[in-house]
């Protein structure tokens, strides 16, 4: 088991390290940098910028190296916890990621929840009562889930909730409350913004998840192990969820670990629909913007969360299913 | 053996049906048999004629889609006095007296050894579940019960066994352990659906010779499954025959051997290879094939394959099941008096 885990943790690392090299190369790969933006913008807003100031920046940031140089100064910081500097800005990258990972996470986290309670029972539910009316109508729902985008059900919630309860419910906080320390009033406030980007992103999530569930368990059902189980006399709860549904888990916990990277990435079409102060739509401009130690970082976090994920997955795997073994 | 002849489980006129997509599936259109206490019935047929599904309604475990429609399995249960009627059929299959009756009373054990354990939980979690559930003992009495009957049924080391994955185990140790659990409440009735099937020769004559120790042991009553004819010489007091849906014939081992009275059943005996065949000689085989059971022939089922077909009667009217004889039944128009008596008269 420790052979197993030291092992996988040396494939981790030269995972990463390919991916940063890959990465950063693919963000330097469109023509100009983040002087070329900086420049535009510039110019837009009717200001002229020096040629000196513009050689000034360069050095600072070292753009005027070869992109290899570039790619080793940024990664050297990695041990000392230090991502490079954020050219839009102008402040550290860890500082700006970190300041919105606690939305995100807990974003994420909720959605991932409410995914998880509410699809595992509804596919169970309806893996037992196939073709029932039940099953009908919660495959009628997921369906719909499934197929309607999350950005259209953001903004169909925002509209409703508008017009009916007179609220906005974009933002994690209503204006007051924005810069207000915090408060009684200030958590319940956050309660009434979060919960719609948790519905939003869980419902197609559950949609999806629903399905699985309910496909793996139809088939485990008709295993003879839980005949089996049955013709020993268990009741019959007792047959669906020790036999069964153990069983019908296993491709659920894979599926849970490739879903770690979106605690990250936090759904960004939906936090840009609705105005979340998350690392999505950060992410976004940071790619929009060539600001690239950024992007960069991101790309490491989601690649590092995925790799992560896939590893927390085979171990929980191999402790749920004896026949895994780790050698 | 029982002193005198008891009967433990009634089939009577047993149908099931089930509705699939593609329409009604006739899977028992007519199951009769009688199981006297102590005995061993085989239950012979070819592939998709209905044995497991009648194994199914005994144990009153039909899939979801499936229903029985007409008849009922009758099964004679022994209390403090004598003997008590229960109608299996007429009990919800969830319901408490139906658990208790699985697993206790009637026990089974399935075709596929590799698939019907558990692979996530150890042998003996899943011996002692069923130990647990229908006496009443304590841990350690428990435990010891479970190594008891994994040593009752051969295996050596029943204690490794015990703590083993159903997947450090081979087919033959894994059919042993399922036969262990169903074994271990002491049930009066087991039904054993093709338990040798899916096993080696070796093992299957091994598997056969245990489960004929532990039915002298223990004198319960067998409904052994299969279509192996070899099989049934072996194990079995009684036979019944099957065809599509329907009992055809049931009667004593050697009645069965010697003197069958059924077309199928002897087309059948006739499709075995002997000894003392010429070798250059072909092996006999029934004409035509299994019909598909969406098109049921009309009148007897056998009539298209059957080489005693009496035209204007057999494929007219649905023969019914005649005793011949003291403990022999045909469903046949041959020996049916009603019919031959008056052949090509229409209903």
């Amino acid at each position: 088991m420790l052979a197993f885990i030291a092992r996988r943790l040396i494939y981790m690392i030269s995972t990463l390290v390919l991916i940063s090299f890959v990465g950063f190369l693919i963000i330097n790969l469109p023509p100009g940098s983040y002087i070329d933006v900086f420049q535009a913008q510039r110019q837009l807003q009717g200001t002229h910028t020096a040629e000196a100031e513009l050689e000034a920046l360069k050095r600072r940031y070292g753009l005027d190296k070869p992109v290899p140089v570039q790619y080793w100064i940024w990664v050297r910081g990695f041990v000392r916890g230090d991502f490079g500097r954020s050219f839009e800005f102008n402040r550290e990258v860890s500082e700006l990621i970190w300041e919105r990972l606690g939305f995100t996470v807990a974003i994420a986290t909720g959605s991932l929840l409410f995914i998880w309670l509410v699809a595992i029972p509804i596919g169970i539910y309806t893996a037992t009562h196939q073709y029932k009316l039940g099953d009908n109508v919660a495959t009628i729902v997921g369906m719909a889930g499934l197929s309607i985008p999350d950005f259209m059900l953001a903004l169909v919630l925002m509209v409703v909730i508008q017009r009916l309860f007179g609220f906005t419910v974009g933002g994690l906080f209503s204006r007051e409350y924005v810069d207000a320390p915090w408060s009684l009033a200030k958590v319940f406030d956050l309660a009434k913004h979060l919960w719609v980007p948790i519905v939003v992103v869980g419902t197609s999530g559950t949609a999806g998840l629903m399905r699985i569930m309910r496909g793996n368990l139809l088939d485990i059902l008709n295993m003879q192990y839980v005949q089996a189980a049955r013709a020993r006399g268990l009741r019959e709860t007792t047959v669906v969820v020790k036999h069964a549904v153990r069983n019908a888990i296993h491709p659920l916990i894979m599926l849970l670990g490739m879903s770690l990277p979106t605690i990250i990435s936090g759904s960004l079409i939906v936090s840009i629909v609705l105005g979340l102060p998350t690392t999505g739509p950060l992410y976004f401009n940071a790619l929009r913007q060539q600001d690239m130690y950024l992007a960069g970082t991101f790309l490491m976090f989601l690649a590092f969360m995925l790799v992560l994920g896939n590893f927390l997955a085979d171990i929980l795997l191999g402790l749920i299913d004896p026949r895994i073994r780790y050698e | 053996m029982a002193d005198r002849a008891e009967t433990i489980l009634e089939v009577r006129n047993l149908h099931t049906h089930f509705h699939t997509e593609s329409g009604v599936v006739r899977a028992l259109e007519g199951v009769d048999f009688t199981l006297n206490r102590g005995q061993v019935l085989g239950v012979v047929g070819e592939s998709g004629c209905g044995k497991s599904v009648t194994a199914q309604c005994i144990m009153n475990m039909v899939p979801s889609r499936g229903r029985i429609v007409d008849g009922s399995v009758i099964y004679h249960q022994r209390n403090g006095q004598g003997t008590e009627a229960v109608e299996i059929t007429a009990l919800p299959p969830k319901s408490r007296e139906m658990r208790r009756i699985r697993g206790n009373e009637i026990a089974m054990i399935f075709q596929e050894p590799m698939t019907s354990l558990d692979p996530l939980y150890t042998v003996g979690n899943q011996l002692l579940e069923a130990i647990n559930l229908h006496q009443d003992v304590d841990r350690t009495e428990a435990r010891a019960l479970a190594v008891h009957s994994l040593d009752r049924v051969q295996l050596p080391e029943p204690e490794r066994v015990f703590a083993s994955y159903p997947h450090q185990l081979s087919g033959g140790q894994r059919q042993r352990v399922m036969i262990a659990i169903a074994l271990s409440c002491n049930p009066t009735l087991l039904i054993a659906d093709e338990p040798t099937t899916a096993l080696d020769v070796t093992t299957q004559a091994q598997i056969l010779s245990l489960m004929r120790d532990l039915q002298d042991e223990t004198h319960m009553s067998i409904i052994f499954i299969t279509h192996d004819l070899g099989v049934v010489a072996e194990m079995c007091d009684e036979v019944a025959v099957m065809y599509l849906g329907k009992v055809v014939e049931q009667t004593d081992i050697d009645t069965t051997f010697y003197s069958p009275k059924h077309p199928y059943t002897q087309a059948l005996l006739r499709s075995i290879p002997r000894l003392e065949d010429d070798q250059d000689r072909r092996l006999e085989v029934i004409a035509g094939s299994v019909p598909d059971p969406s098109s049921i022939p009309s009148g007897c089922r056998f009539h298209p394959r059957c080489p005693d077909f009496v035209t204007g009667v057999c494929e007219q009217r649905e023969p019914v099941l005649v005793q011949i004889e003291k403990d022999h039944q045909v469903r046949c128009h041959l020996y049916d008096e009603t019919a031959s008596s008056q052949p090509g008269t229409q209903p």
